[in-house]
């Protein structure tokens, strides 16, 4: 008896790996090209640090990744009822300020001037939300064990707050759009677990996460970009983010609070 | 009535006519009831069905007669000897649009796995496309998969897929009847733009007890049915259940014992005739999918439906049926990752009086008329949670409708060429209290919100739904039908994915969403061939629709309190033709089905407000079934698909954000996946014939050439360059065979 259900058993897997492992291939398609778009990442924290703006181009599908640097922009930010931070470029493309910190709770816009056109957007600098800590915690689903991190931290209750988990690994920046909002969460203490898309995580893995908190302008284009790669869920039909910018700027203009954390996998 | 002279199950769609008058003659209603008016005389009646010989008698009409027959079913071994009436009634009626499935049919047709599907059977037939590979959702001419109507046995069936859409929750079985209407729609059905899906659950034999089952390679199935007194009361239940968890139980790894992944169906009916005037019926369908990864995540839905039905007999003229339904979809989720442990549950349920009466007036005039009064509540999302979680408990606020329709049609024989079938249905729909109810302005601000106490009526609205068929009968085997038909659409699926999933929100109109509306105008040519052993037919339709209903981009669907400040409204327009071709009877028939067609929608947010191809949009669609039974024992069949691709959205530009490449899009579905098609083939064996107990195997192979047809295109960079991007398509099913073992005692 005990045979029979064993042989029965490896039939099934057998099929299961039928059923549920689809297959991959890499197509060859035609696609359209665009004209190029002025694309603009431009983050603000609370930290007392040069901060940085980018100014980069679109690429054609079948092109190299390489960023497309925009060249001789003027890039300034304006803090609300204060001064006016002035960014200079030091590599093409990168636009680099001087030392200066944000507040939380003011308002900032960003005015770039290139190729003779002006593109602005204002972003309200969160109230801070400090990661507590991080820790471990493990999973098991269909006989695999994964390991995933858990972010810690206090929601302020009340207010509505957007989260932005920036994720590196072992130094490497993972190119997955983390974001929150505390629509389930308000005025806890949350436990957010991380997935990682793979590979999975192994023991002596420095896992490194910085929390960024963003207004829901920010939120609502990063998580719109997410949704569209799917991330676990069932994909949506895609469509372009709605940046903060105006006059057809692609990217997004963040006033953030920055607090990171890190640990190293057991 | 006419029934089954073997079983006593009545018979849905019979026809019976007088011997030599193509006018004389009328087919049985959903129940096996017919009416005929004659003068006084002898008459030769013809009474025939599909799968059944013909039963020719003599009667002698000089009063009210009260007349049921009892025709023979033939088996798959008698076929070729005995010959059978050829019909024409498919060019004679003034329905249009309409499809019957015969579920022995279903029964040889290949399909994934071996699961006999009615929904996957439907979708080979012209106008009616499938969502995607293995999805028993469909699209009937250009409509959405919300938009269909499905019905079993008058109860409203809102979720029909298993195991997130690969299978559909109608065991065949169970099944007695499938009518689809694609157009025309009769004034006796509404709620639903596209079609009306009117599935009929067996009565159960009335003459012997017997089982029937199945062994396949996924699922088993049974089914009991008997009389509890013969001629007079009888039931079926049938069950079918996946398995694939009972061996995950016995796994020497315990991790695996833990996980869930199975769905089950219960069908249950049972019927009593009081006297030859009055009939009732209570039938039920129970269905669940359970899916749970053990110390993760938990995920279960399913539907349940039950009609009580009583038939009755006024006069010999006057039929009506009185029906009392309930229905309800519910899904939960629970999430049971430590810290952030938390429980969704979201329902939809329906109470439903339906009145049908169907009134003999002369033998030119039938009429139907009655009224429909169904109150829905739709539970949107219920998040419960531990007090250790740090997830907080959410309400989203029911909504409670009641939806009102009265309607009246008359089958009217103009003359002998002329057939008419018009028709009014009115139909109503109040939103009623308790709770806020908001308005948005276009961005989906808002701008204002006013509570209402329970039962009070927030809004109403109020539609005509004009419908009108009708044919002109060129000679015996040749006509031209029209028809015009309004349909309304109170209830409204959401989805903001290219696939549907069990999560799906229903929503009801409201202050800001209207009714859907859609106009369709069709006209059609048919024709027989060779003694009605071929039939010919051409359709073509044009479709507008209005309030269309789209999700913003960017829109967080999760515990989303103020979803309406999320939608956008629009139109739609499908247009196409259909051509269907097939040899009806002999050792060889099926089929050939070709749509050439067109959908498109437009809102003024997507794609700077210009008309954009429709996800359901797919320009040709081409099916091909045949099924051969050469002798006694064997019947072979085959059937093959081929489709343009999907409209999808390609990117035609990437950028990088925060490290990351992003990718800029191009037109809303301006672009197309590659072309799907496959070729399935099955062999039926059939045991030895005159046996108590009969047996059959079933083999099929489902994709035979191992096509690797597109479920999705994702765009990513490259792994082994990542300075690189490539195109990514995912295949779900490569060549799969399957073998089921039917017995029958």
């Amino acid at each position: 008896m005990k045979n029979l259900f064993k042989k029965y058993y490896i039939l099934l897997v057998l099929i299961l790996t039928v059923v549920f492992s689809s297959c991959e291939k890499v197509l060859d398609l035609k696609l359209d090209n665009t004209e190029p778009k002025l694309v603009i990442e431009a983050i603000l924290t609370d930290l007392d640090v040069k901060h940085i703006v980018s100014l980069s181009n679109t690429a054609n599908f079948d092109a190299s990744n390489t960023k497309i640097p925009v060249s001789g922009a003027l890039v300034s930010i304006k803090e609300e009822n204060g001064p006016t931070i002035i960014y200079t470029e030091q590599t093409p493309g990168n636009y680099i300020s001087t030392k200066y910190k944000g507040i939380p709770g003011k308002k900032y816009t960003i005015t770039v001037v290139a190729n003779g056109i002006t593109y602005t957007a204002t972003s309200v600098m969160p109230l801070a939300v400090p990661i507590k800590s991080l820790n471990q915690i493990e999973l098991s689903a269909f006989g695999e064990t994964r390991k995933l991190v858990q972010v810690n931290y206090d929601d302020p209750a009340g207010v509505t707050n957007f989260y932005y988990n920036r994720l590196f690994i072992n130094n490497l920046k993972k190119d997955q759009f983390n974001v929150e909002s505390d629509r389930f969460t308000d005025g806890r203490n949350v436990k957010n677990t991380i997935f990682i898309d793979d590979p999975d995580l192994v023991t002596g893995d420095k896992v490194k996460i910085q929390l960024l908190t963003i207004d829901e302008n920010v939120y609502k284009y990063l998580f719109s970009i997410s949704q569209i790669s799917g991330n676990g869920g069932p994909p949506t039909t895609p469509a372009n983010p709605n940046s903060n910018f105006n006059n057809g700027a692609l990217g997004f203009f963040s006033a953030s609070t920055f607090t990171v954390d890190s640990l190293t996998i057991k | 009535m006419v029934r089954n002279s073997s079983t006593g199950e009545t018979l849905i769609g019979a026809n019976v006519k007088i011997s030599g008058s193509s006018q004389l003659g009328t087919s049985t209603n959903s129940y096996g009831f017919y009416s005929l008016n004659l003068p006084e005389g002898n008459y030769k009646f013809e009474v025939s069905y599909i799968g059944y010989t013909t039963l020719i008698k003599d009667i002698i009409i000089n009063a009210n007669t009260k007349q049921d027959f009892s025709i023979e079913e033939f088996n798959n071994l008698s076929e070729v000897v005995i010959s059978i009436a050829k019909r024409n009634e498919n060019v004679i009626k003034a329905q249009m649009g309409v499809e019957k499935l015969n579920v022995k049919d279903i029964q040889n047709i290949p399909v994934l796995f071996g699961e006999k599907d009615i929904l996957k059977t439907l979708q080979l037939l012209p106008g009616i496309k499938s969502a995607g590979e293995g999805n028993s959702g469909f699209y009937v001419r250009g409509g959405s998969t919300d938009q269909n109507l499905i019905l079993l046995d008058e109860a409203p069936v809102y979720n029909a897929s298993h195991l997130l859409g690969f299978f559909s929750t109608f065991n065949s079985d169970a099944i007695k009847d499938v009518t689809v209407y694609k157009g025309g729609m009769p004034a006796q059905y509404g709620g639903r733009l596209s079609s009306v899906l009117d599935v009929r659950m067996n009565d159960g034999n009335k003459k012997t007890t017997t089982f029937e089952g199945g062994v396949g390679l996924i699922s088993s199935r049974l089914k009991i049915e008997g009389p509890f007194v013969k001629d007079k009361s009888s039931f079926m239940i049938s069950g079918r259940r996946t398995y694939a968890d009972a061996f995950l139980s016995l796994a020497p790894d315990t991790s695996l014992r833990g996980n869930t992944l199975y769905f089950y169906d219960l069908n249950a009916k049972a019927n009593y005739q009081l006297d030859d005037k009055n009939t009732v019926y209570l039938s039920g369908y129970f269905g669940r999918d359970k899916l749970g990864l053990s110390n993760t995540f938990g995920f279960n839905w399913g539907n349940a439906t039950g009609t009580l039905r009583w038939n009755h007999l006024f006069s010999n003229k006057l039929f009506s049926n009185t029906s009392f339904i309930v229905s309800k979809y519910d899904y939960t989720i629970e999430n049971l990752l430590s810290g952030s442990e938390f429980k969704v549950n979201s329902s939809i349920s329906d109470f439903n009086l339906k009145q049908d009466f169907t009134f003999a007036l002369n033998n030119k005039h039938e009429l139907r008329f009655g009224f429909d009064a169904i109150h829905h509540t739709i539970a949107p999302g219920q998040i419960s949670s531990p007090s250790t979680s740090s997830v907080n408990e959410i309400k989203i606020e029911n909504r409670k409708g009641v939806e009102l329709a009265a309607y009246i049609s008359d089958q009217y024989n103009l003359s002998d060429k002329i057939k008419l079938v018009y028709g009014l249905r009115i139909s109503s729909f109040s939103l009623l209290g308790g709770g806020n109810f908001k308005t948005f302005d276009i961005d989906g601000n808002e701008t204002s919100a006013t509570f209402y106490k329970s039962s009070e009526i927030v809004k109403t609205y109020l539609n005509l739904e004009p419908r009108f068929s009708a044919s002109f009968q060129i000679d015996d085997t040749k006509s031209i039908k029209t028809s015009y038909t309004r349909n309304v659409q109170n209830l409204h699926l959401m989805s903001n994915s290219t696939a549907t999933s069990p999560t799906d929100l229903y929503i009801m109109n409201s202050l800001n969403t209207k009714p859907e509306l859609a106009d369709q105008f069709s006209l059609g040519y048919f024709n027989n061939f060779k003694d009605n052993d071929y039939e010919f037919s051409t359709e073509v339709y044009y479709k507008p629709m209005q309030n269309q209903i789209e999700y913003r981009n960017g829109t967080d669907l999760r515990g989303n309190q103020n979803v309406e400040a999320d939608l956008i409204y629009g139109k739609g327009r499908a247009y196409g033709m259909e051509l269907f071709f097939k040899k009806r009877y002999g050792k060889f028939n099926g089929w050939i089905g070709y749509t050439l067609s067109k959908t498109e929608r437009q809102f003024n947010q997507i794609n700077n407000g210009n008309w954009f191809t429709a996800r359901q949009d797919r320009p040709h669609d081409i099916s091909l079934v045949g099924i051969y039974k050469p002798g006694k024992r064997w019947i072979f069949s085959s059937t093959f698909v081929y489709s343009s691709g999907n409209a999808v959205t390609f990117p035609i530009g990437k950028y990088n954000i925060d490290g990351q490449t992003v990718f800029y899009y191009g037109e809303r579905n301006g672009s197309r996946t590659p072309d799907f098609h496959r070729l399935d083939v099955s062999a039926t064996l059939e045991g030895k014939p005159n046996k108590k107990f009969k047996s059959s195997w079933n083999f099929g192979i489902y994709n035979l050439y191992n096509r690797k047809n597109p479920f999705s295109i994702d765009f990513k960079d490259n792994p082994d360059n990542t300075s690189q991007t490539q195109a990514v398509q995912t295949s779900l099913f490569g060549i799969i065979p399957s073998v089921t073992w039917n017995f029958k005692f």
